[in-house]
C-alpha cells in the first residue's frame, strides 16, 4: 500500500530548528513507515541482580568486625521472573524536499510494563524508574520525553544536503565510525543508552538501538575517487547507564548518581572529530582524530548533604560535607534499611562494581575532612593510607555502620575531556577460489588516547594514563553446502591497555569479599575474543545466529538466536543470553547473573 | 486478401540454423546479413523469411498475433520457450500474449546506443586476457554492442556485460513482489538500482571514457527504500574494466549504521528474505564475464521473448497490476507480450571462478537483433534446472504517451522481470516503475548520479 502523500507546506519541525533557510519551491513528499514490537526477556537463571536491594548480594546477618552486634540487613530474597516486557513503536518519516535536500525523522516510543520490581522497604514491591534521568530536564536526550516507565524520543531528526561531492547532515543523529562490530575501537563519537535492554539485545544488531544521538553537523567531502574526508561537531550527550534499581542495573542501589551535577558541567560542550578514508584496490585506510568529552562517565564521591548528623559529628567536621547519608535520619533519600550495611556488604559490592573497596576508604579519608578526622582521631589511624586490606577497611566501616546504621551515598559522573587518535585498515585477501582463505576480509583498528582518565575509587583525582585500544577482525562468507546460503563467520580480538570493555581501570578489578584487587590485572591489559556466526536458511526466511564473547579475564556471553521472517509484515526473533564470570575480574561480572531468553515479535507497516 | 509467396518452406530456417551451427558460421540473418541491413534501414524484414517474422506463418496458422498462449496451446510453441516458461504456462496458469515481431530495430535500443553500435561495429576484439578492446589499439571499448555478430560464447557474453542498460547511466525504480509456495505475495520491497559506466559511453559529449576512472568499467548500487526493516540497506559494486577481477563490494546495513567492506564472491545469495534475485543475475551477466568460463554458443534459431509493448505509461506509476494472474492464487505472473524473435543465439557459461557457487551452468538466449537476454536459466550443481530470470524489454512508448530522452527519442529499457526458483517454488516479480518511496525515480543519463548514489559516501547517506 502506497503511503506517500504530497504536502503543500513543510511539516512542523521547527522545534528541531532544522528547516531554516530551506528552499521551498518543491512540494514536500513524506513517506511514513515503521513498526510496533513486543520485546520480552524471561530470566532463566536462579540468580538475581546483586545490585538491587531486593536481591542484594549481601543480606541477612552481616558480621560486625568491631565486636559489636552483627548488622541485620533484611533479606528480602525478592525474585523477578521477567527482566523485560516492553512495547516499542517506531515511526519513520522520510521527507523529500528538493533535489539537494532531504529529511528524516524517526520517532521511537518505548513502554516498559510493570513486570520488574525492586523491593520497597515500606510497602513491598515498588515500581522502578527505568527512564527518568536528570540530564535534559528529567530525561536523557534533548529530544526526549519520558517518565519512569516510558520514553519517547527522536533518535533521528535531520536534514541531508548533498551536492556534487559534498554531503552535510544537520540535526539529531547517530554517528558510527570504524568497522569492528560490538567492540568499540574507532566507534567513539557517540555514547550508549543502556536503559532499555542494555547490550543484551540481539548482538548481531550491534549498538544500533543503543548508540545515543544528539544534534550535530556532519559533513563529508570526496576529495577524489580514492579519498573522502569527514568531520563533525556534535552536542555532547553522555552515555546512560541502566538506572539503579532496574533490571540490569550495574550500580548498587544505595548509590544515587548525581547526573544533575555531573552533566551540568558539560551540558553545552561540543565534541568534534575528523576522519580521512581512502581506498586503494584491496586496501582501505582510515585515520581519525577526535576531541571530546568522553560520554562514558567516570565517578567521584559527592557531598551527601545530610545535615541532621552534623551536630553529632561536629568534633570531626561537617558530616553533610562527606558523601554518606544514614538512611535512619532525616535527609536520606532512601528508606531506612535500604543502604549498604557492614564492611562485608561494602567490600562485596565494591568489588563486583570494579572498585577497590579498601582504597575507596582511603580516598574518603584523604578527600573528606570529617572522615579523615574520624579515622585519625576516633580510630587512631594514620593517613593518607589509613587502611591496607579488607580486614582493616571493614573495621573502619563497621565502626561507621555501628554508629549510624546503613548508609547511602551520592556519586557524581564526570565526563572527562580527551583526544582520541585512530587508524584503521582493511584488506581483502585472495587465495585459491573457494578455499577458506579466499576473500578473507581482515580489518584492523587502533586508537590512542593520551592521558585518559579513569574512575579511581571515587576519588576526585582520577587515574590518568595513555590508553591504546586495538581490534583485529577476520570475516568470511563461505558456503559449506549447495543447499544453504553462505555462512557468515567473524572472529574478533580486542585489546585495551588500561581498562576493560566497560572502561573500568584494570587495577581495580578482581577483588573478592575478603581480598582487595591486587592491581595485577593491569599489567597485561585487557583482551577479549568474539566469534559470530550467521547461517541463513534457503530464502533467508529463517536465520540462525550464534554470538560468543569471551573475556580472557574469565567472563563470557553466549547468545544463540533464531530469526523467522514469514512475511513482509511479521518478524519473530528469539535468542538466549548466557553470561558468567569466574570472578570479579571479568568484564561481564556485573551482568553475570542475567541469563535470559528473549523474544521479539514485530509487525511493520 | 494478400497473397504470401512462400519462397522458403517452413523447415528452411530450421535447416539453415542447423547448418550454421554445424559449420560454425556465426553471422546473424538468414536471407542476408542482419547488421548491414540494420545499418542501411533499421528494418530487418529482408534478413529473415516470413516464417521467422510471423508467428502465424511459423505455426502454420495455429497461432496468430493477439492470441494468448496458455495451457491449451502451449505445446505448439514448446520449443520456442525456455523450460521454466513452458512449465509456468503448461502447469501454473500463466498466460502470454502474442504480438507482432518488431522489425524496426530503432524500437529495440536507446537511440545513442544503437548509433554507437552501428558506428563502432567491427572495431572490437578480445585481447589476450579476454577483455574487450578496440581492435589494434588495446584501448578499452568505445561504446555500443562490441560484437554484433559474436563469433564465440565469450563475445556473446561481452555484449551483455559491458553495458548492462545500454545507457551511460541508468536509475531504476523497482516494485518487487515475492510470491511464496502458497501462491501469495509474502514479501514486498521497493528497490532502487543505479548503474553508471565509465567506459564504453555512448551519450557523453567528450567521448567514450570518463576522465579519472581509467581502470573502471562501472559503479553500480542497489538500495532498498521499503519496507521499514530493509530501508537504507545499500550495496555498492565497483567493477574493474578487467573482467577477471571481482568487483569491490561495500555495504551499508542499518544495524551497523556505517559502511563496511564485504567480500564479493557471495553473488548467489538473496539479498533480503523471500527474494529470488541474486547479484549474479543482473542482465544475465551480473558477474564479470571472465570470472565465468567455458563460454560457448550452443544453439541458434527462433524463440519467443518480450521485446515490445510492456511500458504502461497510462497507468499510475507504470503499474502492471492489471496484468497479474496465474500461480496458485492468481498473483504470480504478469501477462506479457511475447513476439517471435527470428534468431536467438543460445549461449552457456560455467561459474569457474566460483567453485562454491550453487550454480553449475547458465544458459542465455540472446536476441540477435539487439543482443539482450530474452531468457536465462540456471542449473544447480546436480545439473537440474533451478531458476529462470526472464527479462522483458520495451520501448517506453504507448500510443501518444512516451518517456523521452533529452533528444526527444523514446527511451528503451527493461520493463519487468520474472525470477522463478522452481525448486523452492518462489517467484520474484520486478516492475520498473516511475517512482518508489524515498523519491527515487526511473531516469537515464542524469547528472550527479555518481555523487548521489554511487560512492561510499552516497550509500552512507542513503542509509538512515
Amino acid at each position: 500500500m502506497k503511503k506517500s502523500r504530497t504536502l503543500t507546506k513543510l511539516p512542523a519541525l521547527s522545534s528541531a530548528g532544522l528547516l531554516l533557510a530551506m528552499p521551498l519551491a518543491h512540494a514536500v513528499e513524506v513517506d511514513v513507515s515503521g513498526f510496533i514490537r513486543q520485546e520480552m526477556a524471561y530470566s532463566i537463571s536462579d540468580k538475581q541482580n546483586p545490585m538491587n536491594r531486593g536481591s542484594a548480594v549481601v543480606s541477612g546477618t552481616v558480621p560486625n568486625t568491631t565486636g559489636g552486634a552483627d548488622f541485620i540487613k533484611k533479606d528480602y530474597d525478592y525474585e523477578n521472573d521477567w527482566n523485560l516486557m516492553a512495547t516499542r513503536a517506531e515511526v519513520n518519516f522520510t521527507i523529500g524536499i528538493s533535489e539537494n535536500w532531504k529529511g528524516f525523522v524517526k520517532v521511537r516510543g518505548f513502554y516498559s510494563s510493570d513486570v520488574f520490581n525492586d523491593i520497597s522497604i515500606e510497602s513491598g514491591a515498588k515500581d522502578v524508574n527505568q527512564f527518568s534521568v536528570d540530564q535534559h530536564g528529567k530525561c536523557a536526550g534533548i529530544f526526549e520525553v519520558c517518565d519512569d516507565d516510558f520514553m519517547i524520543d527522536l533518535p533521528s531528526a535531520y536534514l541531508d544536503y548533498s551536492k556534487d561531492n559534498l554531503w552535510v547532515r544537520i540535526g539529531n543523529q547517530q554517528i558510527a565510525w570504524g568497522e569492528a562490530i560490538f567492540f568499540r575501537v574507532m566507534d567513539v563519537p557517540n555514547g550508549l543508552d543502556l536503559r532499555r535492554h542494555t547490550f543484551l539485545d540481539l548482538a548481531s544488531e550491534e549498538y544500533s538501538d543503543e548508540r545515543i544521538a544528539s544534534p550535530a553537523i556532519r559533513a563529508s567531502y570526496n576529495l577524489s575517487n580514492n579519498w573522502e574526508i569527514e568531520a563533525f561537531a556534535q552536542m555532547f550527550q553522555p552515555s546512560v547507564l541502566p538506572q539503579t534499581g532496574t533490571a540490569y542495573s550495574v550500580i548498587g542501589s544505595p548509590f544515587r548518581v548525581r547526573n544533575d551535577i555531573g552533566f551540568d558541567k558539560v551540558d553545552n560542550q561540543i565534541n568534534a572529530g575528523i576522519r580521512l578514508q581512502g581506498q586503494f584496490d584491496q586496501l582501505g585506510l582510515q585515520f581519525m582524530a577526535m576531541s571530546r568529552h568522553n560520554p562514558d562517565p567516570i565517578f567521584k564521591w559527592a557531598a551527601g548533604g545530610q545535615t541532621a548528623l552534623d551536630p553529632a559529628f561536629n568534633s570531626f567536621g561537617n558530616f553533610s560535607d562527606q558523601p554518606f547519608r544514614s538512611t535512619g535520619f532525616p535527609g536520606a533519600v532512601g528508606a531506612p534499611g535500604s543502604g549498604t550495611y557492614g564492611g562485608l556488604d561494602w567490600m562485596t559490592s565494591a568489588h563486583i562494581m570494579g572498585l577497590n573497596g579498601v582504597e575507596a576508604i582511603n580516598v574518603l579519608g584523604q578527600e573528606f575532612e570529617m572522615i579523615g578526622n574520624f579515622m585519625e582521631n576516633a580510630l587512631q589511624l594514620t593517613g593518607p593510607d589509613y587502611v591496607s586490606n579488607v580486614a582493616e577497611g571493614s573495621f573502619v566501616l563497621d565502626n561507621f555502620f555501628t554508629a549510624i546504621g546503613d548508609l547511602e551515598a551520592d556519586i557524581v559522573p564526570i565526563y572527562a575531556s580527551e583526544n582520541v587518535f585512530g587508524f584503521g585498515a582493511n584488506y581483502i585477501f585472495y587465495a585459491e577460489a573457494g578455499s577458506l582463505l579466499d576473500q578473507l576480509v581482515v580489518r584492523f583498528e587502533m586508537t590512542y588516547t593520551p592521558d585518559k582518565k579513569f574512575t579511581n575509587n571515587m576519588s576526585r583525582n582520577f587515574i590518568e594514563e595513555d590508553e591504546w585500544v586495538t581490534g583485529l577482525v577476520l570475516e568470511k562468507y563461505t558456503r559449506f553446502s549447495d543447499n544453504f546460503p553462505a555462512t557468515f563467520l567473524v572472529f574478533q580480538w580486542m585489546h585495551k591497555s588500561e581498562s576493560d570493555m566497560a572502561g573500568r581501570h584494570l587495577s581495580n578489578l578482581g577483588g573478592t569479599p575478603t581480598k582487595a584487587p591486587s592491581g595485577g590485572e593491569a599489567s597485561g591489559g585487557w583482551d577479549a575474543l568474539s566469534f559470530a556466526l550467521q547461517q541463513p536458511l534457503p530464502g533467508l526466511i529463517w536465520r540462525l545466529d550464534m554470538n560468543v564473547l569471551y573475556d580472557i579475564n574469565g567472563s563470557y556471553l553466549i547468545q544463540p538466536g533464531v530469526r523467522y521472517k514469514p512475511s513482509k509484515s511479521w518478524t519473530v526473533e528469539g535468542f538466549a543470553s548466557f553470561l558468567d564470570s569466574k570472578d570479579n575480574a571479568g568484564a561481564l561480572q556485573p551482568l553475570a547473573w542475567s541469563d535470559e531468553v528473549s523474544l521479539r515479535l514485530t509487525y511493520q507497516f | 486478401m494478400p497473397i504470401h509467396i512462400k519462397k522458403y518452406d517452413v523447415d528452411y530456417s530450421r535447416r539453415f540454423f542447423l547448418d550454421k551451427m554445424t559449420k560454425g558460421v556465426m553471422g546473424a540473418g538468414v536471407l542476408t546479413s542482419l547488421w548491414p541491413l540494420i545499418g542501411e534501414s533499421a528494418d530487418i524484414t529482408k534478413a529473415y523469411p516470413e516464417e521467422l517474422l510471423s508467428i502465424e506463418a511459423f505455426t502454420q496458422g495455429k497461432l496468430k498475433d493477439g492470441d494468448i498462449i496458455d495451457a491449451s496451446n502451449v505445446e505448439i510453441v514448446k520449443d520456442l520457450l525456455d523450460p521454466i516458461a513452458y512449465v509456468q504456462v503448461s502447469q501454473q496458469g500463466r498466460r502470454i500474449k502474442l504480438v507482432p515481431t518488431t522489425t524496426d530495430v530503432t524500437q529495440m535500443f536507446p537511440n545513442d546506443y544503437l548509433k554507437a553500435s552501428l558506428s563502432n561495429q567491427g572495431k572490437a576484439e578480445l585481447d589476450q586476457d579476454g577483455n574487450v578492446v578496440v581492435k589494434g589499439t588495446g584501448k578499452q571499448w568505445i561504446g555500443g554492442t562490441p560484437f554484433n555478430t559474436p563469433q564465440n560464447g565469450l563475445e556473446a557474453f561481452a555484449n551483455i556485460t559491458l553495458s548492462w542498460g545500454r545507457h551511460d547511466t541508468s536509475i531504476y525504480a523497482v516494485d518487487d513482489y515475492d510470491i511464496g509456495p502458497s501462491g501469495n505475495i509474502e514479501y514486498q520491497y521497493q528497490i532502487a538500482w543505479c548503474e553508471k559506466n565509465f567506459t564504453a559511453l555512448v551519450s557523453n559529449p567528450s567521448g567514450p571514457y570518463l576522465e579519472g576512472f581509467d581502470d573502471k568499467l562501472r559503479h553500480q548500487s542497489i538500495w532498498f527504500t521499503a519496507p521499514d526493516d530493509t530501508r537504507g540497506t545499500s550495496f555498492l559494486n565497483i567493477w574493474q574494466y578487467d573482467q577477471r577481477q571481482f568487483p569491490d563490494l561495500f555495504g551499508y546495513l542499518p544495524a551497523f549504521k556505517r559502511v563496511r567492506r564485504f567480500p564479493t564472491n557471495q553473488r548467489f545469495e538473496p539479498l533480503v528474505p523471500g527474494i529470488t534475485f541474486f547479484l549474479s543475475d543482473a542482465w544475465a551477466a551480473g558477474d564479470p564475464m571472465l570470472t565465468w568460463g567455458n563460454h560457448k554458443i550452443v544453439g541458434r534459431g527462433p524463440f519467443l521473448g518480450c521485446q515490445s509493448g510492456m511500458w504502461q505509461g497510462d497507468k499510475t506509476n507504470w503499474s502492471k497490476e492489471h496484468l497479474v494472474h496465474g500461480g496458485k492464487n492468481g498473483k504470480s505472473f504478469y501477462e506479457v507480450n511475447y513476439q517471435l524473435c527470428p534468431e536467438v543465439i543460445v549461449v552457456e557459461a560455467e561459474p569457474t571462478g566460483f567453485p562454491r557457487a550453487p550454480v553449475s551452468k547458465k544458459r542465455v538466449w540472446l536476441d540477435a537483433r539487439n543482443m539482450v537476454p530474452i531468457a536465462y536459466v540456471t542449473y544447480d550443481r546436480k545439473g537440474e534446472i533451478w531458476r529462470s530470470f526472464e527479462m522483458g524489454f520495451s520501448q517506453q512508448k504507448q500510443g501518444n504517451l512516451a518517456n523521452l530522452d533529452t533528444k526527444g527519442n523514446p527511451e528503451w529499457s527493461w520493463s519487468y522481470i520474472h525470477s522463478h526458483d522452481v525448486q523452492s517454488e518462489r517467484l520474484t516479480r520486478f516492475n520498473q516503475v516511475e517512482q518508489i518511496k524515498g523519491g527515487v525515480k526511473t531516469e537515464f543519463d542524469v547528472e550527479n548520479a555518481y555523487e548521489k548514489y554511487l560512492t561510499v559516501q552516497a550509500i552512507r547517506k542513503l542509509g538512515s
